[in-house]
């Protein structure tokens, strides 16, 4: 797409590539992200066990054998990093999926129905989004006893607002579009129109919502196990790796820098990857 | 233009208070934050029931002010006196 055929200038940045349309650091995101899964999927068939403690080994720097060195009880860092990248990116991808469908269907439903109906889920929204979300995660996750599932439950339940306040103003403007409107004079049932017509044109809405949450999970989610109110010791999960971390961060730098650098990698290439996302699809519109 | 920086700052008011716990637990400072979540963990009601209120009531007041703020800043904005 060259800059003759490129349209108005606001929609294409100052870079006037010719053949590449995603931008490279698109690229190195996917890469990174292909990579953790990966290992992610593997974990089990890799040899690497995270919870057996040596404690002739303890607190060692990264070496040829401990590859990311020993923890404090000298339990192998690389195991418990593997392992607890995969728990953090089920947790994001579970909490973004939950979050994504909940804020979806209301945010459809609200745009598409009676305003009635639109008032009454948007005060839902509000009323949500009023109270302090952190307080309102621990304390709901406190009195559902911390866990993997309550905190899926929880991230995901408190994170739909944004979802949802995106997807009924695309929804409100795909309302006005003429062949919207002549579907339902022709009499399709409202449930069609929406799966049919609305749905597709939401789509890409959704999705760069969908990259954006489970950033927003993953970070949630590492926060809450670092505090103590979300995967508990000793299952890892690079929030509790933080915590164990905590204690010798003089000593033992390198307890909390891995961890900490995975999450803040993982989370510059989901908000990449939504970048480039929104760059594709908008360019389609 | 002031007026999206002045919801900011209505709805940062409950932030002030609430906003840095994981700072405060990290720094050992003996903020809000961790003696909230102290008192979650411990399952001290009393506490956790003042601090929700607190910040309930930051919310409220955070968006209070920003309302009236907005007739400050924005004169076309006006209070509304009656139903009509």
């Amino acid at each position: 797409m060259t800059a003759a055929t490129a349209g108005p200038a606001t929609r294409r940045p100052a870079l006037n590539r010719v053949r590449t349309s995603v931008p490279a650091q698109a690229w190195v995101a996917i890469g990174f992200l292909g990579l953790l899964v990966l290992l992610s999927l593997l974990a089990p068939v890799l040899p690497l066990d995270p919870d057996t403690t040596d404690l002739d080994a303890m607190s060692q720097p990264p070496s040829p054998e401990h590859w990311f060195g020993t923890d404090q009880l000298g339990r192998d860092y690389f195991a418990r990093v593997v392992y607890g990248g995969r728990i953090s990116l089920v947790v994001g991808f579970l909490a973004m999926l939950t979050a994504t469908v909940i804020g979806a269907l209301v945010g459809v439903v609200a745009g598409f129905a009676h305003p009635r109906v639109d008032g009454l889920l948007m005060r839902l929204v509000d009323f949500l989004s009023s109270i302090p979300w952190m307080i309102l995660i621990i304390v709901v996750s406190v009195f559902l006893k911390p866990g993997l599932a309550t905190i899926i439950i929880v991230i995901g339940g408190f994170s739909w607002m944004a979802t949802a306040r995106l997807v009924r103003a695309e929804t409100l403007s795909v309302k006005e579009r003429a062949y919207v409107g002549y579907s339902g004079y022709i009499g399709e049932r409202p449930a069609r129109i929406v799966i049919r017509h609305i749905l597709p044109e939401v789509l890409p809405t959704i999705l760069v919502a969908a990259t954006a949450s489970v950033s927003l999970a993953m970070m949630t989610e590492a926060s809450l196990s670092f505090l103590g109110v979300g995967i508990q010791q000793p299952m890892a999960s690079w929030g509790s790796l933080l915590q164990t971390a905590q204690g010798n961060l003089q000593q033992l730098p390198h307890l909390a820098l891995i961890p900490g650098l995975l999450i803040i990698a993982t989370v510059l290439s989901f908000n990449a990857l939504g970048n480039a996302l929104r760059h594709q699809l908008s360019r389609e519109a | 233009m002031l007026l999206p920086i002045v919801t900011q700052i209505g709805l940062a008011l409950p932030l002030l208070v609430t906003g840095a716990i994981i700072t405060e637990t990290i720094f050992g400072w003996p903020g809000v934050g961790p003696y909230f979540l102290t008192a979650t963990k411990s399952l001290d009601y009393p506490v956790i029931l003042a601090i929700l209120l607190l910040s309930a009531t930051l919310v409220i007041v955070g968006n209070l002010i920003a309302d009236l703020l907005y007739v400050l800043v924005d004169p076309r904005v006006r209070l509304q006196r009656s139903a009509a």
